[in-house]
């Protein structure tokens, strides 16, 4: 901190100094009589003024501020009506205010070697340019002068050519270094977005590129051409780099304006989470305060050793994929979440934003997901349970059908050849009592393999299937009112079957008179009503189902009606 | 006449080409499967086909679908189904294209003397054969409010025929009644059913089976 007010006080000095030094003069830069160019440099300066507030260590805090107050130097110093000292001064700063501007370009951070070597050249050279036009050069003791001709009142040595030559090297320094840096930074937005440019990162890299074209451009120019206020080329490198210069200062502060905000948001976040949001809702509450509208939440599920997602379905294990990417937040060393977010948000910054009282909430919901994971586990086993008793009835009845009756049929055209072939009257007489064992034989085993799974549910549904229930009753009239037409999981038209078949015994051991089926598709789910009239205490066949109908997560109430029993059955049907 | 037979059983294939050799009538092929019965029908074009309800490769209604082909590609060809069901739900999917030349038949009741070559017969010269078990089932079956109560027993006897395909000439036949009694059997039944009287002609069975299937309840 004490680094800081320092080189805070020693700009605020130099401010000061030429403050007072060009009070007295009529504002003598590009301005001329023109309003214009001053309002860009204003803005310019004011917006430099702010990225050494968000600067992260001392040396970039010191570039900044540096820069933001050297670049109006040039300008407003540098122009006909100042004195020879302050001119000199200012044209000598020229490299300096475009090597600061490659440095506070280059990417930041220790990671980078490269940049920081491209920094200190880029510095070196444009001190030693300084230098050299400070004490070395003077325009006016060359014969062949004929452009930048004012007489140098700092001059110590006269070493013309010398000085020369280390003003061209250094200059040359720091327009190589631009270059390098204007690279250095697109590579560095290229990766960080996934190999594709975001139309952030280019704009960024836009504003950077001007603001290091319009200024070492300019000192390079100074070496070639004269400096005029009415030179086209001047003129656009000046607005070049006053507009870099704003677009890179505010595109700079993006970031930890963002950051700034998220800290304001998630601790505004972590007010809600105290006051209980409802179970399931903080992945949208995340969503609402990152604005990140496709952000995931993914819990931990301590029990699958896998992530579920908020309702506790399993999810594709988070890992960074195109254009997302995935911060884990853990508590008490154990994992707890999983935010897959957009690559602007900073995971380590997140991570460290997040506060206890968010950290508790998530682990409360991770809590909940692994829950409903399990349950999940839970209901599909049953499920499972109840497709694999299913599979086994349509098992038996098939080996019935397709074994033993073929047998019982062969056998039967085996006795009807004997009938044929045989003259003796007494074998006649046993081959007819064996046709008709038979016969019998098969009809048995008809109805045996029918009650084990009727074949009519799986070849033409459950409609077809609860017709013929009410076909084959002899003793009591079934009423189809409305039947559900579509198909539906084995699983479900088995259920239904089983529920509407164990409801016409109960009716038939209650003696009733009829029975009435009302039933439809709503929402996802079958609703069936079964009305009978015998007394509510005989439904005894329909409660056995209870289970298998729960394993379904489906309803099933057997209640005393008016006029009898009327069973309600509700099963998810959803595929 | 020329009889092709599918069934997935070979015990089951010789038999009825036996019984068949009985009563005069010749099998030209047998198949096992229905791919395997599609190429022969192309290949022999025989006047009927006997088909097995349950074929591979998933043993539920293959022989019922194959049925359904034969009788869209081949018109000429007549095709009786041999089923395991007596759910009417079978015979209906089975006679909903049209009913000439077509049976549906109890697959034990093969090994009833002449049942089968009965059934062949009738099929061939375009009658409708439907299994006098599935319309049994029919009749009987309990309902609310009976329409078939006002019914005589005769009445009941001629719907019961006309159910299982037979014409006015084979309910005479069979009823041993002249065609003017029968006529007014027929036509009984059908103002007490409130049915439209449909004639003779192949959509009686149909209407008679679709009125028969409802469960009276209004």
């Amino acid at each position: 901190m004490a680094g800081r007010a320092a080189v805070s006080l020693l700009a605020l000095v130099l401010l000061a100094v030429m403050a007072t030094a060009t009070a007295h003069l009529p504002l003598t830069t590009y301005v001329g009589d023109r309003q214009v160019p001053l309002v860009l440099l204003a803005v310019a300066t004011v917006a430099l003024l702010l990225p050494p507030t968000m600067a992260r260590s001392r040396g970039r805090f010191a570039v900044l501020a540096v820069l933001a107050l050297a670049w109006p130097v040039p300008e407003l110093a540098g122009w006909s009506l100042a004195s020879l000292e302050l001119r000199t001064l200012a044209e000598a700063t020229t490299p300096v205010v475009a090597a600061l501007a490659v440095v506070a370009v280059l990417p930041a951070g220790p990671s980078n070697p490269r940049a920081r070597a491209v920094g200190r050249l880029v510095l070196l050279g444009a001190f030693t340019a300084a230098g050299a036009r400070l004490v070395l050069v003077d325009p006016f003791l060359d014969p062949r002068c004929w452009r930048t001709c004012d007489h140098n009142p700092l001059l110590v040595a006269p070493w013309q050519t010398a000085g020369g030559a280390l003003l061209i090297a250094g200059t040359a320094a720091v327009a190589g270094g631009a270059v390098a840096a204007v690279w250095l930074r697109s590579r560095r937005a290229v990766r960080s977005s996934g190999g594709r440019a975001d139309r952030e990162g280019v704009g960024t890299l836009l504003c950077a590129a001007a603001l290091l074209t319009g200024t070492a451009g300019a000192a390079v120019l100074r070496l070639v051409v004269r400096e005029r206020a009415d030179s086209p080329a001047y003129v656009l490198l000046f607005v070049l780099a006053q507009l870099g210069a704003a677009g890179w200062a505010l595109s700079e502060l993006r970031s930890p304006v963002r950051q700034w905000w998220l800290g304001v948001r998630l601790h505004r976040l972590a007010g809600a989470v105290c006051s209980s949001p409802p179970p399931g809702s903080l992945a949208q509450v995340l969503r609402r305060a990152l604005c990140d509208p496709v952000l995931e939440v993914l819990y931990w599920a301590p029990g699958r050793e896998e992530y579920v997602d908020p309702a506790g379905h399993p999810a594709t294990p988070p890992r960074d994929r195109e254009g997302r990417r995935t911060t884990l937040v853990a508590r008490q060393g154990q994992p707890v979440a999983a935010l897959v977010h957009a690559p602007s948000l900073d995971g380590a910054s997140l991570d460290r934003t997040l506060g206890a009282a968010l950290r508790l909430a998530l682990a409360n919901e991770q809590l909940r997901a692994a829950n409903l994971a399990e349950l999940a586990e839970l209901r599909s086993s049953s499920v499972r349970i109840v497709e694999r008793a299913e599979l086994e009835r349509r098992r038996l009845e098939r080996n019935l059908h397709d074994g033993a009756q073929q047998r019982l049929v062969s056998l039967a055209l085996l006795v009807r050849m004997l009938l044929v072939q045989s003259s003796d009257v007494r074998a006649v007489q046993l081959a007819e009592r064996a046709a008709l064992l038979t016969r019998l034989a098969v009809e048995e085993l008809r109805r045996v393999a029918r009650g084990i799974y009727p074949a009519v549910l799986s070849d033409g549904g459950l409609a077809a299937a609860l017709h013929d229930v009410a076909e084959s009753s002899v003793d009591l009239p079934i009423q189809l009112r409305s039947v559900p037409q579509g198909r539906y999981s084995r699983a479900v038209e088995t259920t239904v079957y089983l529920v509407v078949a164990a409801a016409a015994k109960d009716a038939r051991s209650g003696r009733a008179g009829s029975l009435r089926i009302v039933g439809e598709e709503r929402a996802g789910a079958l609703h069936l009503e079964l009305l009978h009239d015998s007394p509510c205490d005989r439904a005894v066949a329909v409660r056995e189902l209870d289970d298998q109908v729960r394993a379904l997560s489906g309803v099933l109430d057997v209640e005393r009606s008016s006029d009898g029993t009327v069973v309600h059955l509700r099963l998810p049907c959803a595929s | 006449m020329r009889v092709l037979i599918a069934d997935d059983t070979a015990l089951i294939r010789s038999g009825v080409t036996r019984l068949l050799q009985e009563s005069g009538i010749d099998t030209v092929g047998e198949a096992g499967d229905a791919g395997q019965l599609l190429a022969l029908v192309r290949a022999t074009r025989p006047d009927a086909v006997v088909v097995d309800i349950r074929m591979p490769p998933t043993h539920t209604d293959e022989g019922l679908v194959a049925a359904r082909t034969i009788r869209r590609q081949h018109p000429g060809v007549a095709v009786l189904l041999l089923s395991q069901y007596l759910d009417s739900s079978y015979a209906m999917r089975l006679l909903q294209d049209g009913t000439a030349g077509v049976g549906y038949l109890m697959k034990d009741e093969v090994a009833r003397a002449s049942t089968l070559s009965d059934a062949l017969h009738r099929v061939v010269s375009g009658e409708c054969v439907v299994d006098p078990a599935i319309v049994r089932r029919l009749l009987g079956r309990a309902r609310g409010q009976n329409p078939l109560d006002a019914l005589s027993a005769r009445e009941r006897e001629v719907l019961a025929l006309m159910a299982e395909g037979h014409t006015n000439g084979a309910l005479c036949r069979l009823l041993s009644l002249s065609p003017k009694t029968v006529e007014s059997h027929v036509g009984h039944v059908f103002s007490k059913l409130g049915l439209l009287d449909e004639g003779d002609g192949h959509r009686r069975v149909l209407a008679v089976l679709a009125h028969l299937r409802q469960d009276g309840s209004g």
